[in-house]
């Protein structure tokens, strides 16, 4: 299908482009900005008068199959409502952590999973497990994981005990050039915890979660990859001493890269209230001076990307005890509204912070991924994979209205900036609202 | 945020935590509590009293007696329906009750709150121990043993010795104490087994045993659980007992009238040593009274709330 994208402001932060630009599409790829190439006909004009013409969003987590109540290891299938979800959301990209109930640890289960990819689908990039069942004792087939489809080789939420086997995946991994994309917790120390550690948690009797999960958890990883040279991607950190250990990584040239989630750069744990499980997530929510140290380590670049960390968890997995309640909450279709929620309410650059849902996971999965080429940008040659989006729109988010299946969201009931009005991935419209 | 304990007019519909209680309704529950121990009429509208508390719970017959004492009728409800581990079995449970009120037990810190949430239509909930979150009949039964016996609480020192972390008893008498003008409220325990936020429950941590009982008019000792109690944050009671049990020695550094309080079982030898343990047994009766009291209080105020 050909394209043209006509009168729309576009935005395309990896170029530094802000400004009035009509867009041509053919054959799935961006062909031409502002004048139609020679003979180009247009099968379609999408009219983008009064929108943004974004690059499609690019999620660095988010869980897209069956939730884990109907779903066995043997039948993991992607869930048709989260992908709707994801292009309601203007996500064209994601990557998909693995499943505790169905981990991608042998190739015949990826192969069988991504059999159901189809066009008109975001693109899916899925992690495979780093160890056999997640059990943290046994290494993956990562050669055949990745010529399966997997990207990267992540260990699930509860990090990984034994060092030695850490270790051991990093040599791995490096020695075939494969990136570990790791949620640096300390799993001793994160025994039991349902919330972060300090006077919240205490008030509430919940077991809290010291921060030193995370920081002695990336003291092992920053200490491995300089004995190895691993690649490391680490997902969701969330406290400001784990963001200073990643600033001094980083400075000292180890190859990582970090993202966090949309929900901990706008909620603290005292939002938790009344124990309100919408708001039990994992990592759990921290406190004020977490949440403004992962604004400024966004906001200044030294985090790559802003997740969803999509969870799609049902109605029963939320109506228990705060302790016994499924974490996560979904997200999908709010990661366009939350960033511009952080502009908003950070006053925020726009075109910086839309950096971190586009470019920046986009050069995270390129340099791991050559199926991610340019990924995240929309100059001539890139994949025409496009969200527009009415800027100036507010919602009320009301999760009966929602794609997803799942209706637990801590943001349930406010009302947020941005509405994704069409999404094309590869040149195909694959998402459209009349509203 | 609306405060779940309360109806939009501010009047108490369930009793979760002292937290947040407004002081009214600390002194109302105070108040019927004694003038229910006056012999006041028993209410006259039978509704069921439900009760979710383990089988071998001796509170689960107290709770009975008190309800059958104001002419309400105690519904026991058997393990299957209120299993504590079954995700959303609780809210099930209470989404199908009819309207009274459920006395709940439960392993969870929270789960009075979901409980709450889920409640079907004029079901009231009596958090009778959440976790280690809440616990409130118990603590204001200290209270009220602390006002019977002292008259004024706006100058005591009181002190809280042992397990402080893991005591819903605990955290619901910090909250009442503090509401009603305890000025100085301080806790003695290993430090493993203080909470991180004490300055914000507007609680003095004492470095030592010896500190913590320095002038106090009251003393509070909180029964060790040790099965309960990581290796990781206590090596043994035989420890414990050796830095922390109270002693009459010990409790000379405290006020000569100074109230000794127990807010559970002791064991002597550690919590207290036998001296001290000799001494308790007229306290733990008058402590059994005042919280069968509360219990007839707290079910007349939630019962006589129920549409």
């Amino acid at each position: 299908m050909r394209l043209h994208i006509a009168h729309g402001r576009l935005i395309d932060p990896a170029n530094g482009v802000d400004g009035r630009h009509d867009l041509f599409v053919a054959d799935g790829r961006v062909v031409a900005v502002d004048a139609a190439p020679d003979g180009f006909h247009a099968d379609r004009v999408l009219d983008a008068s009064g929108l943004a013409v974004l690059p499609g969003l690019i999620d660095l987590s988010a869980r897209v199959t069956q939730p884990a109540a109907g779903a066995s290891a043997a039948s993991t299938a992607f869930a048709p409502a989260e992908l709707r979800a994801a292009l309601a959301g203007g996500v064209t990209r994601l990557v998909m952590p693995p499943d505790p109930d169905g981990a991608l640890d042998e190739p015949g289960k990826v192969e069988s999973l991504m059999r159901h990819t189809e066009a008109g689908q975001p693109r899916i990039h899925p992690l495979g497990a780093m160890t056999v069942g997640l059990a943290g004792e046994t290494l993956t087939e990562m050669g055949l994981l990745a010529r399966a489809g997997c990207i990267a080789y992540a260990q699930g939420e509860h990090g990984i005990a034994d060092t030695r086997v850490l270790w051991g995946a990093m040599r791995y991994a490096s020695g075939l050039g494969h990136t570990l994309w790791l949620r640096p917790q300390d799993p001793w120390l994160a025994r039991g915890a349902v919330a972060a550690s300090g006077a919240y948690a205490e008030r509430l009797g919940l077991e809290g979660l010291p921060p030193q999960a995370e920081t002695v958890a990336l003291h092992t990883i920053f200490e491995l990859q300089r004995a190895t040279g691993a690649r490391v991607h680490l997902t969701r950190l969330s406290t400001a001493a784990g963001l200073a250990l990643l600033r001094a990584a980083k400075r000292e040239g180890l190859p990582v890269t970090a993202d966090v989630s949309a929900h901990h750069l706008h909620l603290t744990d005292v939002d938790i209230g009344f124990f309100d499980t919408n708001f039990h997530v994992q990592p759990p929510l921290r406190g004020q001076r977490d949440r403004d140290a992962i604004h400024a380590a966004l906001a200044e670049g030294l985090v790559d990307a802003l997740c969803s960390d999509h969870t799609p968890v049902n109605s029963q997995g939320k109506a228990a005890p705060f302790p016994l309640s499924a974490p996560g909450a979904t997200a999908l279709e709010l990661l366009l509204s939350l960033t511009l929620k952080w502009v908003r309410d950070r006053r925020q650059p726009l075109i910086e912070a839309l950096a971190r849902v586009t470019s920046g996971p986009g050069a995270v999965l390129n340099a791991i991924t050559a199926d991610a080429a340019q990924a995240g940008q929309l100059g001539v040659g890139a994949p025409a994979d496009v969200c527009l989006a009415d800027l100036d729109a507010e919602w009320l988010v009301m999760p009966a209205a929602l794609q997803s299946r799942s209706a637990a969201s801590p943001f349930a009931g406010m009302m947020l900036p941005g509405r994704v009005r069409a999404t094309v991935v590869g040149g195909q419209l694959a998402w459209e609202t009349s509203v | 945020m609306l405060n779940p304990q309360l109806d939009r007019r501010g009047e108490l519909i369930h009793l979760l935590t002292t937290e947040g209680l407004p002081r009214r309704h600390v002194e109302r529950l105070l108040d019927t509590a004694r003038a229910l121990a006056a012999g006041e009429p028993p209410l006259a509208t039978p509704r069921p009293v439900f009760l979710s508390l383990p089988a071998d719970d001796l509170d689960r017959d107290a709770y009975a007696q008190a309800a059958t004492r104001l002419s309400l009728l105690p519904v026991v409800l058997d393990a299957q329906e209120a299993d504590p581990q079954a995700g959303d079995a609780l809210a099930q449970t209470v989404s199908r009750l009819e309207p009274g009120v459920l006395v709940l037990r439960h392993a969870a810190s929270g789960a009075a709150h979901c409980a709450a949430a889920h409640a079907a239509p004029g079901l009231r909930i009596l958090n009778a121990g959440d976790g280690v979150h809440a616990d409130p009949v118990p603590a204001l039964a200290r209270v009220q043993a602390m006002l019977d016996i002292k008259q004024d609480l706006t100058h005591l020192a009181v002190t809280l010795v042992g397990d402080i972390r893991h005591s819903c008893v605990a955290r619901s008498l910090i909250h009442a104490m503090t509401t009603l003008g305890v000025p100085d409220v301080r806790v003695a325990a290993p430090r493993t087994l203080l909470p991180e936020s004490l300055p914000q429950l507007g609680v003095r941590a004492c470095a030592t045993l010896q500190e913590g009982l320095q002038d106090a008019d009251v003393v509070i000792v909180l029964p060790l659980n040790m099965e309960a109690i990581s290796g990781a944050l206590l090596p043994s009671a035989r420890e414990y007992a050796q830095a922390y049990g109270v002693t009459l020695a010990t409790l000379a550094a405290a006020k000569p009238d100074a109230l000794l309080l127990p807010s559970g079982p002791l064991t002597p030898g550690v919590e207290v040593d036998g001296d001290v343990a000799a001494s308790l047994p007229s306290i733990e009766a008058q402590l059994a009274g005042l919280e069968q009291q509360l219990r007839l209080a707290a079910l007349s105020v939630l019962a006589g709330d129920t549409p």
